[in-house]
């Protein structure tokens, strides 16, 4: 099934017609397409491209990171080679097999064209869908779910106390711990007659109460287990719950934090890349088959720049990459173009030649069943990248 | 759009609630008196509260080189400390609208907490910069801000050096402090300030801010169009901050980026999460015309026309839904060391646990975040534990908020002075009225059950809509 669609969007595309249009693929299942839920982690603060996708091969690699390079392959703490040219730091060893297994992409030079390197810009922008100007005002996994069917009272949840900016707009919640997620029930009806308006809070309100009944009353798998004991470890193990529950929930959005490694890197950022894979290793693991219904797509606001600075850190930068994790990704392979170190944008940085938004666009429709994804990234026109 | 009462609409705004006894006061002065008075702290008696801290978090008036340590118990006490004044000074300051300023400047210019020494040298940065600054010249609090030991660890600039300069701070110096992110500075611009900024560190044994000149990069610069010609030392830093306070918005070189900058923070802040851009703008040229007096401007913001008109409801953020819930209700602290470990295991499960947001850019100042499932459900459980008496080192005596009263009609007369001095809706009142009364006359005594009646009633108030805004 697969295979074919990967055909066929070939063809559509080389034909020169949008492969992203309605009553194509999954379309024509709509039972099991309510099944399958998207996962969005964002690792907050700028997550190190030139590390977690090495160029260990580009002799400039060692020149530009002469403390902060990892060493050759082979060597202890050594890259671990995917091919040639690129090789994932020894932290990422627990996503290796999945890798090999075919279940784990990776998009190379992946991010936001904008040259912005703001933080806080780049995330709302991301979040929104957009490329800086104009920003949309809500979500784009919210106007994402807007196109799904959704049966639930509830779409998707975000993890934390607040709801992040891609759910804006949705009837999403956000939820911190699972077991602790419930009001006695009496108080349930004098609140659901209190929130009866129609204003922000009363709204709030409302969405609040549905999340209670249908979350919170709903029976849950226990805990699985091998998960780190991190706030992510945790998150995923939550979120692997309410998904294997069946409950219907489309989308997660799940964050990182620490990704900001000015100074220190080579700790700060081994630790997060460590929680990251063993993290992402128990979810596939807790899973299981229900995985190829299950698409986790990983992003950063930017990448950093090549040239590590004095305090043994890296500096705001550009391109990045994104990693895609089951949900009947095309993986083991690396996606978009290679890094070419002599050949760097702006102040040093990786370019940015795959926009973020095209792998978006490809985990929504195959995963969400979206069709007009005209809305969900306003004047974007992706590139087909095949990744499914 | 505000329609109500003027004294209550200030109060309400420029405090972490309206406590018993504060209104009839500010009635009684007019308040214009009172805001005179609130934006004068120093002629406010405030050494109730403050003979309480000094008396049991005696790490508050320590020097960094007293408070460094690298053990962990005593780290975490420094930090718990901090927490806890934080917390108490906005519950039972009368300075209210200076602690409503401090939270603004500490979100402002945020650190976060838990980053290494920023431990125990955030004790410092927020007595010497944000408190000592908080209603004087922003040129002042930025200056502080940039030599503050705290600031300099958690934006790396202690690490910054010639050889390889680190961006961090110079960057958010800009985006978050001074210009904004649309304020018009490029890639260059960043570089540029960053190499201004190197040698501007922190000495290892007495905590405080050292300027280092071999680390400083010595050559000339140009930022935002201005020449920094070579040889400056720590001046080049000093004409950055200068500068940056200056610096025309590249949308309308009338006003300065800076001007615009906190002038929509400050209109956020006090009139509506949307504030009206032309407001915006004299708020912007009054910043200018004083050369960002903090006092000046917010003195001409609240006593302007547009403060009380324009005011859209704005969502309490956790702290300050908390606060106004334990003051409107007038409950008194048991154990002042168990109130303060509720409070402060509240605030995190709200996510609101001071000086604990990671990025630079502070706590958001807006609605649409804290609406989440999760932050309503605590607002809604703190709300019931509260009226039931059952917060760990708080009392709560419902039989003096309700001032004796005995029938439910009186009963809600006395709640609504102290939790709703606008008037209760009227939806909400109905529904107060049904647990209290449960179907009997309204004006008839209540019986042996008053008092569990209360704790719903109170509950009930504190959870609703009406509650969560201000």
């Amino acid at each position: 099934m697969s295979l074919n669609r990967r055909e066929f969007i070939k063809v559509m595309a080389v034909a020169g017609m949008s492969p992203w249009t309605p009553r194509l693929g999954w379309a024509q299942e709509p039972t099991a397409r309510q099944n399958r839920a998207l996962v969005c982690l964002f690792l907050r603060g700028g997550a190190d491209a030139v590390n977690l996708l090495a160029p260990y091969a580009d002799p400039l690699y060692r020149q530009l990171r002469p403390t902060l390079a990892l060493p050759e392959p082979g060597v202890a703490g050594g890259v671990l080679p995917l091919d040639s040219q690129l090789g994932l730091p020894p932290t990422l060893e627990p996503l290796l097999p999945l890798y090999r297994s075919g279940d784990l992409a990776l998009v190379s030079l992946c991010g936001l064209g904008n040259d912005s390197r703001s933080h806080f810009d780049r995330q709302r922008w991301m979040e929104a869908g957009g490329d800086g100007i104009p920003v949309p005002g809500d979500g784009w996994l919210a106007r994402a779910l807007a196109q799904t069917d959704l049966p639930t009272p509830v779409a998707a949840v975000g993890f934390g106390g607040r709801l992040p900016f891609a759910l804006s707009g949705a009837s999403a919640v956000a939820i911190r711990d699972l077991d602790r997620f419930g009001l006695p029930a009496k108080h349930m009806s004098a609140l659901t007659q209190l929130y009866e308006g129609g204003n922000l809070v009363s709204q709030a309100g409302q969405q609040t109460l549905a999340a209670l009944n249908f979350i919170g009353n709903a029976s849950l798998p226990p805990q699985g287990s091998d998960y780190p004991d991190s706030s992510l470890g945790r998150d995923l193990a939550q979120t692997a719950r309410l998904i294997k529950s069946g409950i219907g929930l489309r989308a997660f959005c799940l964050d990182s934090g620490g990704w900001d490694t000015h100074a220190n890197q080579a700790a700060t950022l081994a630790a997060r890349l460590d929680d990251l894979a063993r993290s992402l290793a128990a979810f596939h693991a807790d899973l299981g088959a229900q995985m190829t219904n299950t698409c986790v797509v990983v992003m950063s606001e930017f990448g950093r720049r090549v040239a590590e600075n004095a305090s043994g850190g890296t500096d705001h930068g550009h391109g990045g990459v994104m990693l895609v994790l089951g949900g009947g990704v095309q993986g083991g392979k690396i996606y978009g173009d290679r890094p070419d170190l002599s050949d760097l944008y702006g102040p040093g940085d990786l370019p940015v030649t795959t926009d973020y938004r095209s792998v978006l666009a490809e985990a929504v429709t195959v995963t969400l069943g979206v069709s007009d994804l005209k809305t969900v990234f306003p004047g974007f026109q992706p590139q087909v990248l095949g990744l499914f | 759009m505000h329609a109500g009462d003027p004294t209550v609409h200030l109060l309400r705004r420029t405090g972490f609630g309206i406590r018993a006894g504060e209104l009839r006061q500010a009635k009684e002065m007019g308040w214009q008196t009172w805001l005179e008075n609130q934006l004068s702290p120093e002629t406010i008696d405030d050494s109730a509260v403050d003979d309480q801290l000094k008396r049991f978090f005696p790490t508050l008036d320590k020097t960094a080189g007293a408070l460094a340590t690298r053990d962990r118990n005593r780290l975490r006490r420094t930090m718990l400390e901090l927490k806890a004044a934080r917390l108490l000074l906005a519950l039972f300051s009368r300075r209210q609208l200076f602690e409503v300023m401090v939270e603004f400047w500490s979100d402002h210019f945020n650190i976060y907490h838990r980053d290494g020494p920023v431990k125990f040298l955030k004790t410092v940065d927020d007595r010497e910069v944000v408190r000592r600054h908080a209603l004087g010249r922003f040129a002042d609090l930025l200056q502080a801000s940039a030599t503050s030991p705290a600031m300099l660890v958690y934006l790396d600039n202690h690490r910054n050096r010639r050889r390889g300069p680190n961006e961090n701070y110079a960057r958010e110096l800009m985006e978050l402090h001074t210009v904004g992110s649309d304020g018009g500075y490029s890639q260059a611009d960043v570089e540029a300030v960053a190499r201004c900024f190197t040698g501007w560190g922190v000495d290892r044994q007495t905590g405080a801010f050292r300027f280092y000149p071999r680390r400083h990069d010595d050559g000339a610069k140009t930022v935002m169009g201005l020449e920094i010609p070579a040889g400056g030392g720590m001046e080049d830093g000093l004409q950055v901050l200068a500068h940056l306070l200056q610096v025309p918005h590249p949308e309308g070189p009338e006003l300065r980026a800076n001007a615009r900058l906190i002038a929509t923070k400050l209109c956020r802040r006090f009139v509506a999460d949307e504030p009206p851009p032309q407001l915006v703008g004299r708020i912007a040229r009054r910043w200018q015309e004083t050369d960002g007096d903090i006092r000046e401007t917010l003195a001409f913001l609240l006593r302007s026309e547009a403060f009380f008109s324009q005011a859209i409801p704005k969502v309490k953020r956790p702290l300050h839904f908390v606060c106004s819930a334990l003051r409107q209700t007038g409950a008194e602290i048991g154990d002042l060391l168990q109130a303060t470990a509720t409070l402060l295991k509240v605030l995190r499960r709200l996510g609101h646990s001071s000086f604990d947001h990671p990025t630079p850019d502070g706590y958001p100042d807006a609605a649409a975040p804290w609406l989440g499932a999760d932050g309503l459900l605590q607002r809604w459980r703190f709300s019931l534990r509260l009226a039931r008496d059952q917060l760990p080192g708080f009392r709560l005596d419902r039989e003096r908020l309700t001032a004796g009263a005995r029938t439910p009609a009186a009963i809600i007369e006395r709640l609504e002075v102290n939790l709703f001095p606008d008037g209760i809706p009227e939806g909400l009142r109905r529904q107060m009225v049904d647990v209290l009364a449960r179907g009997t006359d309204p004006a008839q005594p209540l019986g042996s059950d008053r008092d569990r009646r209360i704790a719903a009633a109170v509950a009930l108030a504190l959870a609703s809509p009406a509650f969560q805004v201000y």
